[in-house]
């Protein structure tokens, strides 16, 4: 807690002449200047009755007794302090700091708010100082590393990208596991509607109209959004204005991002000589290398950093206005934002603009309505065609830059780039005897290649509170979520994918609409220390999503390169989704005396998409406030405790995040011989119901030494059980899609959530606050449909009982062999133990083939004997934050930790960096290569088009590497500028000028792009741990300004 | 306190009337049904649902990694007559290398999309045998069970080339899991495999007199070459009984294919509107299936530049079937690069790749007619058959005249005609394995000006000779694993 900030000027030790005196002053907020009307002021130890302040937050207080006079200034929701005054002869200014540690903070929890002191679930709430003066990009930035429970991954992809939140493990196997996210008391839209592009809707929420973000971890908290909950409840509030003064704030950054790290690629020689050494070693004719470098016109070698050309440093910028004030009567806030982000490579680009109006009216003694209304546009454009990493994908952007040939030019000598004479759609083949069949990057991209999504989204509600008698209040509650999504991509007739058929473009909307309808009464009542609370409520909700697309082939005319240009063939298609809910709502909350807590929850949700359609959940909770007992206080020491609460609770939630009609099989129309035809589309089950999920917390709070240390620990134990599952089909079934979705699953998340906050340092001028929290999470799966997930689809990532879910799923290999530098591949026999073979690829010989150690002699095994098997968990273990606030003078520094670990990463795109095909790969693969026997090389001996040794055709367990890391997530640096004697006419009431950065650094033994890369985090229950070819990370360095008038 | 009751009784009194207001759409509220398709239950209400869901059965089949295209690259990958130079496995670089594991990217497709067609045809076959009360005349339930049979039965067929050695290396082979019915809900992935022979005589018995006359006829009015009919029973069963030996009844299976001729050019089949007196069963593209057309076109095209030409042992290097008034030699394209013959495109629609593709012609039916007839020592009558295909393309200027061929000679003639007349059609690795041959594709050396030959794979050898279960299946399916 930070001490005083007062100058009590001391010029004379006479302060024994005076009988009696009187201290006067002022007291403000310390962050606001605002003046603080009703803070008491008390001499400590004096019978003399204290003072409070007026209506300007002045006070004049009798002082009573010798100097130096102990004063102890005190308001609800301010830190406490105490000043020593020596001296009365001139004014004092006291600035209260507001207690950020929230202990008196109102915390919304559902259909409602209680004091935090009264909380006796688990949740945590991102408070109102972190923030303050937050121009992060969207709300998930804020949660990362800030909440015990609360995993935020940033997959690292392209602009858009939305990152992986798990509150409290993963507590479902097919179904989104993204928390629910409620607006202002209105269910929001959290998934990617976007098909062009990646779309992260809660990005369009502006961070900087945020007051609060409370975070509902266990089901005693959650359960009031029953079906919904199982992944956690996100509440958001927005500012909606406060009575007081009107003040406009005005903030501005300024910043540059780019790639946290990027690999060096192969340069022309280097590529030359390892390719020609892997033709060499398949017995290739040294008179007729396939590869060799080129000169230009001056002579020089040509040698292309395709990295270089690709990865850039982009701009950001911000804009945020603001105005709120209000009156006895209304409230209001309002404010528009830009944001521009430019991505980390060429023509990626991210633009934001959003509106907000929120008001309060207060009609009369028993009427207040309010509104909150918000609207976003948001254009998301990249040059990058495959979204999500591939192992081998040809259009992404970041794989071209690292396959292309750095043997061959980027451009021709006359500017046009470089493309096949025989093939024009892929990369020229320069002195190479072997065509490429990858596209040349920039060819794409200055062929105008682009994909598109502009977001539309409105997100409002309005509401009625009526009082008709006090303690009883009625409201209701209607919203709106609407998106609309214009969806556009263009392939360039001038080369890449679309060259063949001169050029294509898919242009389409998807357009969501959801609104709900919520209707609550709420009574309390209060009977001397009995303290009741009574919700009932009904809900509504209704979904519906349009999808049309249209899809042109072969522009009209070449020259017009536009998705709305005329093309000479034309595809369409669309899907209509609908989906309803419907819920009854109940709560009941309990308190004796603040003591002994007890609350319930009910729900009972109906939903459209299930067979079974209705299910119940509830959550029940209790405490106890351990420091209020007179016993407690008996205890030696207890003194050091202000707060200390004990509390356990129980419930069971849903997951509704199923297909719009995942209880229905269907036959979707296709066409033969020009006719309509009918084929299945997949079988479901009729009488599929809700996932649920049973959780149990135990937790202990305390706040001690006068709130300077805030202790939390919370142990979960949550099972889920009749998780919808794909379960696996065989293909010989002939199932569609290889998978039934039934109720059948159950997952086991248990963990501990440990978190500490307190001041290190609490000095007049100096303070420094650290919150450090940890959580560590098992997962397991305890039952599966058919023991196992894997498919095609998932690929390196197998999912079975006894494990925890995205098992990495690889062909064991033990190293490069030093004497022969052929992979090492490990095969295992009947009785468990492992046979060490030899694989040796032999171009127009078979193929990949075992050896046995010798190199010379077949191994009895086939290829086919080499079987993938379970090589390590992709999950973290354990992960959280360490945020150090320095405050000194007026610079304050924010130093924010985030780490994570336990988990295993395979490093696909070392792999397919490391192939002996045609492509390029990586300056550390050339070092690492084996040469000559007694080589211990990370690579095997190049041979020619060997697609197998180090890994592309089947990932091998070499590539696995552990996930640890500990980041700089974010970094800020203030400074406020001493507004109070600047003159009034400006009218400037606070300045402040900040730097920031973002992901500068991270700690990590993962030899890859970033350990928090996930390439398929858009189904990352299920596929995990898998770095292919995925855009690195963005670091962003801004620097800003904000003002308040 | 009473006061505090009343406010308590009150608040329950609001929230009901707010709830009752709600709720009061009920549980029409929560009945959302798909407005794009179509549910099990109603697939069977009316003739025209009943004919789209046949319809539905023969688009399965004709699926692109399928009976539409992936047929005809994979079986002139498993070949000598091309060299696939792509050097890309989604472009079947180890379908021509003889090295499909079984996470090969183009294995999981092709042995799904077979899978797929199966069980339509399966869960179809069994809705219409057990209504009777359908929205559709007697005959043609019958026709449809028929049809039904058919598709899973050449589906099997398909299927056991590549996965199964041949039949004559051993019947006892085992090939692929069989389901021989319906499967349309959970609990059946166990599935063992079956040999080739169990699955040939399978067939056999599926395909029996009875089925085979509830499918049209080539005699009637509307014939279609795009649907199974009797001709096109009878050539699958041709196929069949020439890869088990029993060249008789391999004969009176072809002589029943009657009342089809050879089109004037084996080129009037690869240009709209691809199809003459020729066609017994093709897959037909149209306008609607634009950019999901024929994918064979791309991979032997100088637009994929995947699939060339073997031009050093591949057919086209014999001078015999490189003839100037070969009007099939103008499916040769050179590369305008390297001024060499590179490309052999029966499919040159490059930009919507629209052309049909062919599984059953009558061409074929004649040469297999002419081997078989070889093989029981009726020369003469063979040599008269393969004139008949080798006269139409080469009407003047031969420098053999196969009528007179006998013994040895004779049989390297049919073998190869079959070689020119189906370049790019797929025939050739079905003949390859048929035979038990080996697999063999030209060497880097040269004996006597002309290139050797390497053997690639040979059928004692399953894991070269035949591709791998798809690991997906083998994991999931434990039955299959051998």
């Amino acid at each position: 807690m930070q001490k005083i900030l007062i100058y009590i000027l001391l010029f004379f030790f006479g302060a024994n002449a005076v009988a009696q005196e009187v201290l006067t002053g002022r007291v403000t907020d310390s962050r606001t200047d605002e003046p603080l009307i009703g803070a008491a002021l008390k001499v400590k130890g004096s019978s003399v009755q204290g003072t409070v302040t007026d209506v300007n937050g002045k006070f004049s207080l009798p002082l009573d007794g010798e100097a130096p006079y102990a004063v102890v200034v005190s308001l609800v929701g301010y830190i406490q302090q105490e000043l020593e005054v020596y001296d009365t002869s001139s004014e004092v200014d006291v600035e209260l700091r507001e207690n950020s540690q929230m202990l008196n903070e109102v915390v919304v929890v559902g259909y409602g708010t209680a004091k935090a002191r009264d909380v006796v679930s688990s949740i945590s709430s991102i408070n109102k100082e972190r923030l303050e003066g937050v121009t992060g990009h969207s709300v998930d930035d804020l949660l990362e590393g800030h909440a015990a429970g609360v995993m935020v991954s940033n997959t690292g992809s392209q602009v858009g990208a939305a990152p992986v939140i798990n509150i409290r493990g993963v507590a479902s196997i097919s179904s989104s596991v993204t928390p629910l996210y409620v607006v202002d008391g209105m269910p929001i839209n959290t998934s990617d509607i976007a098909s062009s592009t990646d779309y992260n809707p809660v990005a369009d929420i502006n961070p900087a109209d945020i007051k609060s973000i409370d975070i509902l971890k266990d089901a005693a908290a959650s359960a009031l959004y029953g079906s919904r909950a199982a992944a956690g409840v996100v509440l958001i509030t927005t500012h909606s204005g406060s009575a007081g003064k009107s003040k406009l704030t005005y903030d501005y950054n300024i910043g540059l991002n780019n790639a946290t790290r990027l690999f060096k690629p192969m340069n022309a020689e280097q590529y030359t000589d390892i390719k020609n050494r892997g033709w060499l070693n398949n017995g290739g004719d040294p008179d007729n290398l396939p590869y060799a470098t080129m000169t230009d016109k001056n002579g020089n070698i040509v040698s292309t950093n395709w990295v270089d050309l690709v990865f850039r440093t982009g701009l950001s910028q911000n804009h945020n206005l603001s105005v709120q004030g209000g009156g006895d009567k209304a409230t209001f806030y309002l404010s528009g934002s830009y944001t521009t982000k430019e991505g980390i490579t060429i023509d990626a680009k991210y633009d934001r603009f959003s509106f907000k109006g929120n008001g309060t009216y207060k009609l009369n003694k028993f009427v207040k309505v309010g509104f909150n209304s918000g609207y976003t546009f948001s254009r998301i454009h990249t040059a990058d065609a495959a979204r999500d990493g591939n192992l081998s994908s040809i259009g992404g952007i970041t794989r071209l830059a690292y396959v292309d040939l750095p043997n061959v030019p980027a451009h021709n000598e006359d500017g046009t780039f470089y493309a096949s004479e025989l093939a024009p759609q892929n990369l020229g083949k320069g002195n190479n005897a072997i065509e490429v069949f990858y596209y040349n990057v920039l060819g794409l991209i200055e062929g105008g290649q682009y994909s598109e999504s502009k977001t539309h989204r409105i997100l409002s509600n309005a509401y009625v509170d009526i009082t008709p008698v006090k303690g009883l209040t009625l409201k209701s509650l209607y919203g709106v979520d609407w998106t609309l999504v214009q969806n556009e991509s263009f392939n360039t007739p001038l080369h890449g994918g679309s060259y063949s058929s001169g050029g294509s473009s898919t242009a389409g909307t998807s357009d969501l609409r959801i609104w709900t309808w919520t209707n609550t009464a709420d009574y309390n009542l209060e009977i001397q220390k009995h303290h009741l609370d009574f919700l009932v409520g009904v809900e509504a909700s209704e979904q519906k999503r349009n999808v049309i697309s249209r899809s042109g082939t072969t522009l009209s005319n070449p020259d017009q390169m536009y998705v709305e240009a005329s093309y000479l063939t034309y595809s369409g298609s669309g899907s209509i989704s609908e989906s309803s809910m419907f819920s009854y709502i109940s709560r009941l909350t309990y308190d004796w005396n603040s003591r002994y807590y007890l609350t319930a929850n009910l729900r009972r949700d109906g939903l459209s998409k299930l067979g079974r359609k209705w299910g119940n959940f509830y959550g029940i909770s209790g405490a106890w406030r351990l420091s209020d007992e007179a016993f407690f206080k008996g205890i030696p020491s207890s003194d050091i405790f202000d707060d200390l609460k004990l509390k356990a609770g129980y419930g069971i939630v849903g997951n509704a995040n199923v297909g719009w009609y995942a209880s229905k099989s269907v036959y979707s129309t296709s066409t033969y011989n020009g006719n309509v035809s009918y084929i299945s589309s997949g079988i479901n089950d009729p009488n599929l119901g809700w996932e649920q999920t049973a959780t149990t917390d135990i937790g202990l709070s305390a706040s001690l030494w006068n709130g300077r240390v805030l202790f939390d620990i919370d142990y979960f134990h949550s099972k889920s059980k009749d998780l919808i599952l794909d379960a696996s089909q065989a293909y010989s079934t002939g199932i569609v899609g290889s998978s039934i979705s039934t109720n059948l699953g159950k997952i086991l998340n248990k963990g501990v959530e440990l978190s500490v906050s307190g001041d290190v340092i609490r000095k007049k001028k100096f303070t420094w606050n650290v919150a450090f929290n940890i959580s560590f999470v098992k997962n397991k799966v305890l039952e599966l449909a058919d023991d196992i997930i894997y498919s095609s689809s998932t690929g390196a990532n197998i999912t079975t009982e006894g494990y925890s879910l995205a098992q990495i799923y690889t062909y064991p290999t033990d190293g490069v062999d030093p004497e022969t530098g052929r992979r090492v591949v490990l095969v295992r026999n009947d009785d468990g133990t492992y046979d060490r073979n030899l694989l040796i690829y032999r171009y127009g010989k078979g193929g990949a083939q075992l050896y046995e150690m010798d190199g010379e002699t077949r191994s009895s095994h086939a290829l086919s004997d080499w079987k993938p098997e379970i090589a390590g968990n992709t999950k973290p273990t354990y992960y959280g934050g360490l945020n150090n606030t320095f405050k000194y003078r007026n610079w304050d520094l924010n130093v924010n930790f985030h780490f994570s670990g336990g988990n295993k990463i395979v490093n696909g795109m070392r792999a397919t960096l490391s192939d002996c095909r045609m492509w390029s790969g990586t300056e550390e693969y050339y070092k690492h290569v084996w040469q000559k026997p007694g080589d211990k090389s990370k690579y095997a001996k190049p041979m020619y088009n060997d697609n197998y040794s180090n890994g592309t055709a089947n990932l091998i367990s070499d590539l696995i590497e552990r996930g640890d890391f500990i980041r700089l997530q974010s970094l800020s640096l203030g400074y406020s500028f001493r507004t109070k004697r600047w003159p009034k006419e400006l009218g400037i009431s606070s300045l402040r000028v900040y730097a920031q950065a973002q992901n500068l650094f991270c700690i990590t033994g993962y030899s890859g792009f970033d350990p928090e890369i996930n390439s398929y985090y858009n189904s990352a229950n299920l596929r995990s741990g898998l770095d292919l070819n995925t855009t690195p990370p963005t670091r962003t360095i801004t620097f800003g300004a904000n003002v308040s008038f | 306190m009473t006061i505090k009751i009343n406010h308590t009784f009150l608040a329950v009194v609001v929230a009901n009337v707010f709830a009752i207001a709600v709720s009061s759409c009920g549980d029409d509220f929560l009945d959302k049904n798909p407005k794009l398709a179509v549910t099990e239950d109603d697939l069977l209400s009316t003739e025209e649902l009943i004919d789209a869901t046949m319809a539905g059965v023969y688009t399965r089949f004709k699926n692109g990694s399928f009976a539409g295209g992936g047929i005809a690259v994979i079986f002139d990958n498993r070949g000598d007559d091309y060299a696939n130079t792509g050097n890309n496995t989604y472009a079947h670089s180890d379908t021509y290398n003889m090295t499909v594991g079984q996470n090969s990217p183009m294995n999981p497709g092709f042995f799904q999309a077979g899978y797929l067609a199966i069980n339509a045809a399966n869960t179809l076959k069994e809705a219409l045998e057990s209504r009777s009360d359908l929205p559709i005349s007697e005959e043609k339930r019958q026709q449809y069970i028929a049809s039904c049979l058919f598709i899973r039965d050449i589906s099997w067929y398909y299927l056991a080339q590549v996965y199964s050695q041949p039949y004559v290396y051993s019947p006892d082979s085992k090939a692929i899991p069989i389901h021989t019915e319906a499967v349309v809900g959970p609990g059946h992935n166990e599935a063992p495999l079956w040999t080739i022979g169990q699955i040939y005589n399978q067939i056999i018995a599926d395909l029996n007199a009875s089925t085979i006359a509830a499918l049209p006829d080539r005699s009637s009015a509307d014939f279609d070459s795009t649907v199974p009919s009797q001709p096109a029973a009878h050539m699958l069963l041709q196929r069949i009984y020439m890869a088990m030996g029993q060249w008789d009844d391999a004969i009176a299976e072809g002589e029943k294919v009657t009342g089809f001729t050879l089109s004037t050019s084996v080129r009037d089949l690869f240009d709209a509107p691809y199809h003459s007196g020729e066609n017994i069963y093709s897959m037909p593209f149209t306008d609607s299936e634009r950019g999901g057309g024929n994918p064979a076109g791309y991979i032997s095209s100088g637009v994929g530049y995947i699939d060339t030409i073997n031009t050093r042992t591949g057919i086209v290097s014999l001078p015999e079937y490189h003839l100037a008034t070969d009007t099939r030699t103008q499916f040769i394209k050179v590369d305008p690069a390297s001024g060499r013959e590179t490309w052999y495109e029966k499919y040159d629609e490059n930009n919507v790749r629209l052309e049909w593709v062919h599984i059953f012609r009558y061409a074929e039916t004649l040469l297999n007619l002419a081997e078989s007839y070889y093989n029981i020592g009726q020369e003469t009558k063979a040599a008269a058959l393969l004139y008949q295909v080798r006269v139409r393309s080469i009407p003047t200027g031969d420098v053999v005249d196969v009528r007179t061929l006998t013994g040895d000679a004779l049989k390297t003639y049919i073998y190869n005609e079959r070689r020119a007349e189906f370049m790019g059609e797929g025939i050739r690795g079905l003949d390859i394995a048929r035979r038990a041959e080996n697999f063999v594709h030209p060497a880097a050396t040269r004996t006597d000006g002309k290139w050797d030959t390497v053997i690639v794979a040979t059928p004692d050898d399953k894991a070269s000779y035949c591709w791998a279960l798809p690991a997906f299946e083998v994991l999931v399916n434990t039955s299959a694993a051998e």
